[in-house]
């Protein structure tokens, strides 16, 4: 099954990367190119400056690229212009040569590969709950001293205060919790005493839940020892029975600090209508990984991370390759908001949860946005420097299917979905 | 906010050394997980009025993924590749084609920058462009009529606000925004009075004369010469006519000859039209005052074959030069026809930096076909560069066959030569936007040029950057078909 231009474009890392892509998208720019529909493989070769020839493959069921041209992109310009040669039916059908079968059987077998789990012994982990629990302490005593002093004042206490804390938890192994210290001084120096509260009690009841781990539900104490920073084992999460279904890519969201790229890629089960969350970790300035395609479907295993309301998952099987599908399901405001309190209630500290509505329009409420649907229900979306003026555009006052993130804040849409497909907001 | 909620956070404000509040915290986080769960979802709003619907069809996908790639603020911004976006848009309102709504916001910003998009925006935007900018002040202005004009701006407001009112009044009544600029004329600051003026452009008529008379009396340089260029755009002014007589007792006709006796003096009269006395280095006194009278004089002041006659004693080309100022300060189309026959064959013997000048602005007087005619002659005469770069830029998209292939026949051979890199480059960009979008039209031009001659290199890659335009614009056309 071919792609379209628009699914090829939207794996580009940049625009400039688009322009390229295009520059290479012509069948005069390629040799002995070609593609296998039953491995779903690509091939080409392509002149490069002086005499030099790259060769360029890619394999369509990961997607995964290969490319003997020096640029640091994934998927660079030549992956891209044979991506998009092949969506527009100029690649012909052949027999892969040998470089690129090659390339192929070693891929394969490294998918295929699996590596032995990791031994840890008793006495490291012991010794870790040791740490993580004189930090917990400390933390406790640090929350109560807040609210004794008042925290009218905090506004005025800077980053300092707030930062000394949160190392503290860093050098206790407690790195979740260390992040919600940090995220104290945001609260803190925005003048809202409201959120303030709510965060230092929420950051209260890690402390009481984890006093009493043993004594929680699995799924509860999986949810606590996550917030608090403990690291699952991906081998442990590949172990969990797998949840197969044909997943939706609704969103896709970078967020990006100095040092690191959070990319979030939100699914929905077609079948089941599960929300799932691949999340993936970047050093900063590297390529981001392009497995997910916004609008298509992949039928696949997801195996979940533990927790009171999973999200986190990592794919464990693909059945096939990426297809691209009409938008499906989703929910009225009404009912997407009952999902979330179902979600509190197995995991209160969650700060980010997906939604996927269907029938909303954008409407302005005051100085703020909302989304409403067809029942007058409205969710308000969360203040942001920038208008929803795309949203407002695609829908042009008509419902639309939209993906989202409901925070405390407020819901942060993501992708809007009109007749014409997915647009990133 | 529950008040149970609100004793805890003043309670927590305070301090519990100050008011005590045992499990303060315990407390809180069940109440906070609580008020979450309880989300403020909004209630009875009704679904507000549909856009209206759509007629034409959108663009297709790849186009609109296109045009928002031109429009990304990431890829260097949208001024890079104006010319594209215009072309784009263009195409679209040519086949029917509407932009995809997910386009229109940055568009619209685009639009609020480069004024040349608005046009273009609200003839491609459908229906959706004009619904969208009417809810966002920042476009709505857009769409809005020409501002009417506030009198607080005038008597209160910053210079810019000033001169937007006395602009806006002149467009609805001219007579009565020359009465305001004269009523406080004399009590106007020396630093406002010059763009004060230039506001008199807006409806410039021979009403404003006497005003402009006085400004050529003014203390201020800036207020003279802004007066001195309002005049000499007034068809029949008195400005006008003592140029005239200044001219024609210098320039007089004799039978088939004309004679030329310069000014001998630069009276206080003159200084007061705007004439400076002191030539510019290595020009003698009296040839400049000739230069200045006769580019000031209106060109209808002249027998209609005056450039036919024979200029004695030598003086035809400061006589040629200060007419072609005129022609072009006048926008007179045959005046610089006729004029750039004289000069061009001159300047290619003799290509005087200022002279090329002059023969520039001429080609900006030239109608579209004129200029292209005078671009093809040019590249088709070996080595007559004078200005050449100018006029083609000045020959608007899309060139006539003549001039593609003229320009081609002329790539063609300096790809072939060493040294064409700058030139080559050059015209290659100003071609980039305006050649047809025609990526054959390129075929066999580097067949031949030697790959190894490293001089040439920027020639050929310059062309190889120009196909690649092309071919761009050729598969941007297809999309949109």
């Amino acid at each position: 099954m071919l792609w379209s231009v628009a699914q090829v474009l939207a794996l580009a890392p940049d625009a400039a990367s688009q322009r390229a892509a295009r520059e290479l998208a012509g069948p005069h720019r390629w040799r002995e190119a070609g593609w296998d529909p039953e491995d779903g493989l690509l091939w080409g070769l392509c002149p490069g400056s002086g005499t030099r020839l790259y060769q360029t493959g890619v394999d369509t069921s990961g997607p995964a690229y290969r490319c003997s041209c020096p640029s640091r992109k994934i998927p660079c310009k030549h992956a891209l212009g044979l991506l998009l040669l092949w969506a527009g039916g100029g690649l012909p059908e052949a027999t892969p040569p040998g470089w690129a079968a090659e390339w192929y059987a070693a891929r394969e077998a490294r998918t295929a590969r699996t590596t032995g789990p990791r031994t840890i012994s008793p006495t490291t982990i012991e010794r870790r709950a040791g740490r993580v629990a004189a930090g917990l302490a400390e933390l406790d005593r640090w929350l109560a001293d807040q609210v004794r002093h008042g925290i009218a004042g905090a506004a005025r206490l800077g980053y300092g205060h707030w930062d000394a804390m949160a190392a503290r938890l860093v050098d206790a192994q407690a790195p979740g919790a260390a992040g919600s210290v940090r995220r104290l001084a945001s609260a803190a120096s925005a003048g809202a005493p409201d959120r303030l509260l709510t965060e230092l009690a929420l950051l209260r009841l890690l402390v009481a839940a984890h006093d009493r781990l043993d004594a929680l539900p699995a799924d509860l104490a999986a949810t606590v020892r996550t917030r608090v920073g403990y690291q699952v084992a991906t081998d442990d999460v590949l172990a969990s029975p797998p949840v197969r279904d044909r997943w939706l890519v609704i969103a896709i969201h970078d967020e990006a600090d100095e040092f690191l790229t959070v990319r979030r890629v939100w699914l929905s089960g077609v079948e089941h209508g599960r929300p799932a969350l691949i999340l993936t970790f970047t050093p900063s300035g590297q390529q981001l990984p392009g497995d997910f395609v916004l609008g298509t479907t992949v039928d696949a295993d997801l195996c979940f991370y533990p927790g009171g309301a999973p999200l986190r998952a990592l794919v464990s099987a693909r059945h096939g390759p990426p297809e691209p599908a009409a938008a499906v399901g989703g929910l009225r405001i009404g009912a997407a908001l009952r999902g979330y309190a179902a979600g509190l209630a197995a995991d209160p500290w969650l700060d980010r949860w997906p939604m996927w509505l269907a029938g909303v329009v954008p409407v302005r409420t005051g100085a703020r946005w909302a989304v409403v649907d067809d029942t007058g229900a409205g969710l308000p979306l969360a203040r942001s420097p920038e208008q929803p003026w795309r949203l407002v555009s695609v829908s042009g006052n008509r419902p639309v299917r939209l993906a989202g993130e409901w925070t405390p804040a407020g819901l942060r849409p993501l992708t809007v979905w009109s007749a014409d497909g997915p647009e990133m907001l | 906010m529950s008040a149970q909620w609100s004793d805890l956070l003043s309670a927590a404000l305070v301090g519990t050394e100050r008011r005590p509040a045992p499990d303060l915290l315990d407390d809180a986080a069940e109440l906070a997980v609580a008020r979450r769960a309880a989300v403020p979802a909004l209630e009875g709003l009704t679904l507000p009025e549909p856009a209206p619907e759509e007629t034409a069809p959108a663009a297709p996908a790849a186009a609109s993924v296109r045009l928002a790639g031109l429009l990304d603020a990431q890829g260097g911004g949208v001024e890079a590749r104006l010319d594209l976006v215009v072309e784009w848009l263009t195409a679209a309102v040519d086949r029917g084609l509407r932009v995809s709504p997910a386009v229109l916001p940055e568009l619209l910003d685009a639009a609020r920058a480069h004024r040349s998009l608005r046009p273009l925006v609200a003839a491609a935007g459908g229906a959706r462009a004009p619904w969208l900018a009417a809810q966002n002040p920042t476009w709505a202005y857009l769409w809005s009529p020409a501002d009417t004009g506030n009198p607080a701006a005038w008597e209160e407001g910053t210079l810019p606000q000033r001169v937007a009112h006395l602009r806006a009044v002149r467009a609805k009544d001219p007579d009565a925004g020359r009465e305001l600029l004269e009523s406080g004329w004399a009590g106007e600051g020396g630093e406002d009075r010059a763009p004060l003026l230039e506001a008199l452009r807006v409806n410039l008529s021979a009403a404003d004369e006497a005003l402009l008379e006085r400004a050529l009396d003014d203390r201020r340089r800036e207020v003279r010469n802004r007066a001195l260029a309002l005049l000499a755009e007034l068809p029949d002014s008195g400005y006008g006519r003592r140029m005239a007589d200044r001219a024609r007792a210098a320039v007089q006709r004799d039978g088939p000859l004309l004679r030329v006796d310069p000014p001998a003096v630069c009276d206080s009269a003159m200084q007061r039209d705007g004439i400076v006395p002191k030539p510019p280095a290595g020009v003698g006194a009296r040839t400049w005052w000739l230069e200045e009278v006769v580019a000031r004089t209106p060109l209808q002041a002249w027998p209609p074959d005056l450039l036919r006659l024979t200029v004695a004693d030598g003086w035809d080309r400061v006589l040629h030069r200060a007419l072609a100022r005129a022609a072009a300060g006048q926008r007179a189309a045959d005046w610089a026809a006729a004029l750039l026959d004289l000069l061009e064959p001159q300047v290619k013997a003799d290509p005087r930096p200022d002279d090329v000048f002059l023969l520039e602005s001429l080609y900006e007087v030239l109608p579209a076909a004129e200029r292209a005619d005078r671009a093809v002659a040019k590249l088709r005469s070996p080595d007559d560069e004078a200005g050449l770069d100018r006029l083609l830029d000045l020959c608007p998209a899309p060139w006539p066959p003549e001039l593609v292939a003229a320009f081609r026949d002329d790539l063609v051979a300096l790809v072939r030569r060493s040294g064409t890199g700058r030139r080559v480059r050059e015209r290659s960009r100003i071609a980039a936007t305006r050649l047809p979008p025609d990526p054959a039209l390129l075929d066999g031009i580097l067949a031949g040029a030697d790959d190894r001659d490293v001089a040439n290199m920027a020639a050929r890659q310059a062309v190889e950057r120009l196909a690649e335009t092309l071919r761009f614009r050729h598969d941007m056309i297809e999309e949109l078909s």
